[in-house]
Parts: C-alpha cells; structure tokens; sequence
C-alpha cells in the first residue's frame, strides 16, 4: 500500500506542472492536491511503525536476557527495583516521543507504549514468581489485558489494542480450557465490546481485523468447551444464528454514521463464521454422534442419552436468537432509508430478493433440530435438512455477492461450495465404494469440478468488474 | 505537560498500583493470617523440582467424598472453602462448604478452587494457591531428592478471608525457607 501511494506522488509530482498549464486545474489545487497525496503516503507507511516496534522490542528482549541472567542474584527490593523502574522508564520514553509532536516520533511513541505493556505482563509474572503468587492463573493475564485495555482508552494506541484483543481471547480460552464448566465465558465478551468501541470510534482497522479474529476463535473455543455429544448439533446452530445477527448488525451499522467503516467488516466476519458453522452441521459425523447419545443407548453416561436432555440455557439462547434474528430481519427490511436500503443485504448494493427464503429455511430447520425425537429417521432427516439449508445459504451467498458486486462474498461462497460437496462425497460414498473407485472419482470431482467452478467464478468476477466499470464515471 | 503525557502517567500509576496489590494481598495473608501447618504428600523425587520451583502436593488437596459437605455436588471450577482443624501436628480437613462460614474456636477455613471432581472418582482435587513455591536457582536441591526418612512440612498462614499463602519450608522441623516482604 506505501509503495501505490508512493508511486503515485512521484506520477502526481510529474503530471500536476502540465495539468497547471493546460489550465485544468490553478496552482493552489495542484498545491492542495500534492500535500493531500503525500500525507496520504506517510500515512500509509508502515514500514517505519514495523522497524520501531520491531527494534524497541529487540532492545527490550537484550536488557530482559541481561536480567534474567542476573536474576536469581539479586533481591526482592532489587528485583522490585528493576521491574517497576524499568516499565517507568519505557512509558516515560513515550511520553517524550510524543512530547515531540512529529509523526515518526508518533511512532516510537506508539512501540514504547506497546513495549510498557509488554513489560507490565512479564512484571506481573516476575511478581508472581518473586511472591510465591499462584492462584487461579488466568488473572494474570485478565490484569495483563486491563493494563492493555487502560492503554488503548487512555493513550489510544492501535498496536496495543491489537495486543489487548489477543490477550483477552487467551485468557478467555484458559479460564474454558482449564476451569469454567457452565456454557460459555461471558465475561469475555464485556471485555472484547470495551476494545470493539475504541476501535470503532478511532476507525482502528487493525484493531477491528484482531477482533474479527478473536470473536471467531472464542467461537471455536466455546464450541468444544460447551457441547457434548448430544447437544453438539444444537450449539453448531446456535452460533450459526449468532453469525446472522452477525451480519444483520452489520447491515445496520452501514446505516449508522458511526459504523459505516466496519460494516463490511463486520458482515463479513459474520459471513465467514456463518458458513463454518453451518458447514460442521452438515458433517454427519456430529449428527452421528446424536444418534449415538439418543438412540443406542447405554454407552457411558445414561442420564445424557435421554432426548429430554438439553441444557436449558440452550433453548433460551436459541429462542432469543431466533427472535432476534426475526425482527432484526424484519425491521431492516422496512426501516431503510431509501427504497434500495429496504432490499439491500450486502453493504450499499440491492442484492438477492430471496432473502426471506433463506431466513424462513434457517428458522425452520433450527427449530426442528431443537425439537427432534430421538429417532433413527428424524436424526438421519435433519442431518439431510442442514446439508440442503446449507447449499441453499451458499446459493444465496454467491447470487447475492453477485447483485451486489462483492467479490469476497462471491468467493467464499465459491469456496464454502467446493467444500460442501467434498464433504456430501465423503459422507456418502466413504464406506459405500470399493477405496480404489472412491479416489479415483474424487480426483475426477476435484480435477473436472474444481476447473467448472474456477471458470464461473472467474466469468462472475468478470461480470462484476464489467459492471462497476460501467456504473463509474 | 501534554494531554498525553497526563494519560501516561496515570497509565504507570494505574498498572504500578495493579502490581503493588498483588504484593500487598499476599503480604497482608502472610501477616494477619493464622499459621498453621500443613503436611505434604510424598512426591516422587524426579518430579519435585520443575525448573526452579517447587511442586507441593497437600493432604487437603485430595478429600474424600465422604468428607461432609463434599458430596454437595462440587463442580470443576468451583470455589470451595475447607474447613481445618489442628492434630498433634498438622491441620486436616474435616468439612467443606460452597460459602464462608463462622467457624468455632480451634477451626479455621481455606479458600480453594475445585480443579477435578469427576462423577467417577472417590474425591474431588482442590487448589488453595500454594501448591509451588520458588527457590533460588540450586538451592533447592537438598529438597530435590529428600533422603529417605525425611520429612518436608510447609507452614502456611491463613487469613481472614480464607486466602492462603506459603509462609515457610520445613525440612524435618528446620526452616529451610523463610517467607520475606524484601
């Protein structure tokens, strides 16, 4: 990106004294135009945020291995000394870095206030290793991410949002991992809406990416963490529902002035997870695993095998997010501000019409799966209704990417397609064929569909690309 | 000073004051706390020493599920509060409760966190925070592979709210390790 901004004041530098004299545009413009182009390509350097962090870091990293090798000699009050006086210094050099007010001293500002951060973890590892401090250790990280969550409000540093975002996603997949037991860590979730709402009012795009990231591992984590076996199709669903409201907040931020650069974003991140979870559903494997639980009973755990088993939490959570999704859907639909926000699904474009389709399809087949009896049939038929429901979103997917010229939405979809078909072949014919026959035809399908659907998707990326030239100017 | 400078300082005296609790709490235990003393299970030698730690493994970490009060339906995860009364020597459990309680004389109560209680199993595992303990590097080795016949006790005092915290180590009565504020 620095070097098309670059490249682009040097063009700019040659063409603007002809532009002056052929009278398109006065010496001030071309005055303006130069100094908009290159604040633009000093924003857009990150090379020299890179080299800061990355040589701030490196000092760092040789003054710890000189007290660390230093270490055991020393005293408590020494120790104390060094660490706290250390993590002064640094928050002290960015203090003087911005005192300065230039933007490369920005920068080492921003790599001091993210080394300060860094030193703050170590010290509260330092401290708990010099004090014998060893309970419940996912509070140190949870003290590590407030000192980083303090630094984002106070100083409003990018790179250590990033950082803080990353924090608090493992201390959320420790405290999952080794020590909550009931449904999901919600706590999680007040601390990643604090970092969400700093990076949105600051416009933070690499802040928004780490939270994009994080929210769909802390997904995955709740995932394995929550379910057991009987219940693991009905949390597959539940975050399949919490992807739509995903995307329909979205939509809704497009609307709002102060959400309009994430909207995308956001939609897309709902996306992405959407089809993973609609994409496990369709597995058989994990409907399997139901059939075991209900049906063949007297495995291991007998009071989990009842059909009346499921965590009521579930139900609720369904419920409400079923609601929620129902009327989020409704109400953009007829709150939009013009008649093409009324229809529009995909940021700014009208797209598919048979929107309405897909959510009554996605609320038919939840409720139904929430609700199944515990028989052979009803469990081998929603298994089938999650695979047609998830070539049915996928269609939807790649038809509304289309209309509205996104060409990630026409590609995941793409994708999400090549996957769902390797994954019906597998399920169906693993066992059925002789193994010869069954690589044989799977290099065929990968060799004879990959080449089909690599051709249409070039031909509707073409179509797109077609299109926008033609609305331009 | 700039409006950033001010934001900084009061980012160092937010995360110094942070940091100066974690000492604070636990020098508060070890002196307001009851001492008590507790005894350690044998551990294999080879696995005592992990780095430059010492692993401790108590008495009181494994109870029974006839213990009263453990049969409540105990979960991972959570808190659980011990009560101890004194033997001759040592201090052993003999209930345990989801709250805090008020306890008679002669009774004192530890906080803990239920770390494994599988339906299957006879006892539930608790952690109370003071199962490692730091040595200087070297120094531990006369703890690292205990001769037969030795005993290592561990003196831990108990405060109010039921937090523990390591106050010395013992090695067979002799204080090898002496808990400091600096």
């Amino acid at each position: 990106m620095w070097g098309f901004y670059s490249r682009h004041l040097k063009w700019l530098r040659t063409e603007l004294p002809d532009w002056v004299e052929q009278g398109l545009v006065t010496a001030d413009n071309a005055a303006a135009i130069e100094k908009r182009a290159d604040e633009k390509a000093q924003s857009a350097s990150y090379a020299p945020t890179a080299f800061a962090i990355m040589g701030v870091l490196m000092i760092a990293a040789g003054v710890i291995m000189f007290f660390a090798s230093n270490w055991q000699g020393m005293g408590k009050l020494v120790r104390l000394i060094v660490l706290l006086g250390g993590m002064w210094g640094v928050y002290g050099l960015a203090a003087l870095a911005f005192a300065r007010q230039d933007k490369g001293s920005d920068k080492f500002g921003h790599a001091f206030l993210l080394l300060g951060v860094l030193m703050f973890g170590a010290n509260i590892a330092l401290i708990a290793q010099t004090y014998h401090i060893s309970a419940h250790y996912p509070n140190g990280t949870l003290m590590w991410a407030l000192g980083a969550l303090t630094v984002v409000y106070l100083a409003s540093s990018q790179a250590v949002a990033v950082a803080g975002v990353a924090l608090i996603t493992l201390w959320s997949g420790q405290e999952m991992a080794g020590f909550y037991h009931p449904t999901v860590h919600g706590p999680f979730l007040i601390l990643w809406l604090a970092f969400a709402v700093q990076a949105v009012r600051q416009t933070w795009r690499s802040a928004a990416l780490a939270l994009a990231a994080s929210w769909i591992v802390w997904q995955l984590i709740a995932l394995v963490k929550w379910s057991n076996d009987a219940e693991n199709t009905v949390v597959v669903a539940l975050l399949v529902l919490v992807s739509v409201l995903v995307v329909l907040f979205g939509i809704w931020m497009g609307r709002a002035r102060w959400g309009r650069a994430f909207s995308s974003l956001t939609q897309r991140t709902g996306l992405l997870s959407g089809l993973a979870f609609l994409f496990i559903n369709s597995l058989s494997v994990v409907h399997h695993l139901r059939r075991i639980k209900f049906v063949e009973e007297g495995n291991f755990d007998f009071s989990r095998i009842r059909p009346e088993y499921l965590n009521p939490a579930l139900i609720v959570a369904s419920a409400s997010a079923l609601v929620l999704m129902l009327a989020g859907y409704l109400w953009l639909k007829s709150h939009g501000e013009s008649e093409d926000e009324k229809g529009e699904w995909i940021t700014g474009v009208r797209a598919s019409r048979w929107d309405g389709a897909v959510v009554l399809a996605i609320i038919v087949v939840i409720v139904a799966n929430l609700f199944i009896p515990p028989s052979f049939v009803a469990l081998k038929s929603i298994h089938i209704a999650f695979v047609v429901l998830n070539f049915m979103v996928i269609a939807w997917v790649i038809h509304g990417g289309y209309l509205a010229g996104d060409r990630f939405w026409v590609n995941v979809g793409v994708g999400a397609f090549a996957l769902a078909i390797l994954a019906v072949y597998f399920d169906r014919f693993w066992g059925l064929m002789d193994r010869s026959a069954f690589f044989l035809v799977t290099g065929l399908i990968l060799l004879g569909g990959g080449y089909v659907l690599e051709r249409k998707r070039r031909q509707w990326l073409g179509h797109i690309t077609d299109r926008n030239q033609g609305d331009g100017p | 000073m700039s409006k950033r400078s001010w934001a900084i300082a009061v980012i160092v005296v937010a995360q110094s004051m942070l940091l100066m609790g974690m000492i604070a709490k636990k020098q508060y235990t070890l002196s307001m706390g009851t001492p008590i003393l507790l005894k350690t299970q044998p551990v294999d030698p080879r696995s005592l020493f992990r780095g430059d730690y010492v692993r401790i493994r108590y008495d009181i970490d494994q109870l029974d599920r006839k213990l009263p009060g453990v049969k409540a339906g105990f979960q991972k995860g959570d808190t659980i509060y011990v009560v101890l009364v004194k033997d001759e020597r040592y201090w052993r459990a003999v209930s345990a409760h989801p709250n805090k309680l008020k306890l008679p004389q002669g009774q004192i109560a530890i906080r803990g966190e239920v770390r494994n209680a599988q339906s299957y199993r006879s006892d539930i595992w608790v952690s109370y925070g003071i199962n490692t303990y730091f040595v200087p590097e070297g120094e531990g080795r006369k703890l690292e592979r205990p001769q037969e016949g030795d005993v290592v006790d561990i003196e831990v005092a108990i405060d109010e709210n039921g937090d523990a915290a390591i106050r010395a180590l013992l090695l067979n009565g002799k204080r090898v390790f002496a808990e400091t504020l600096f």
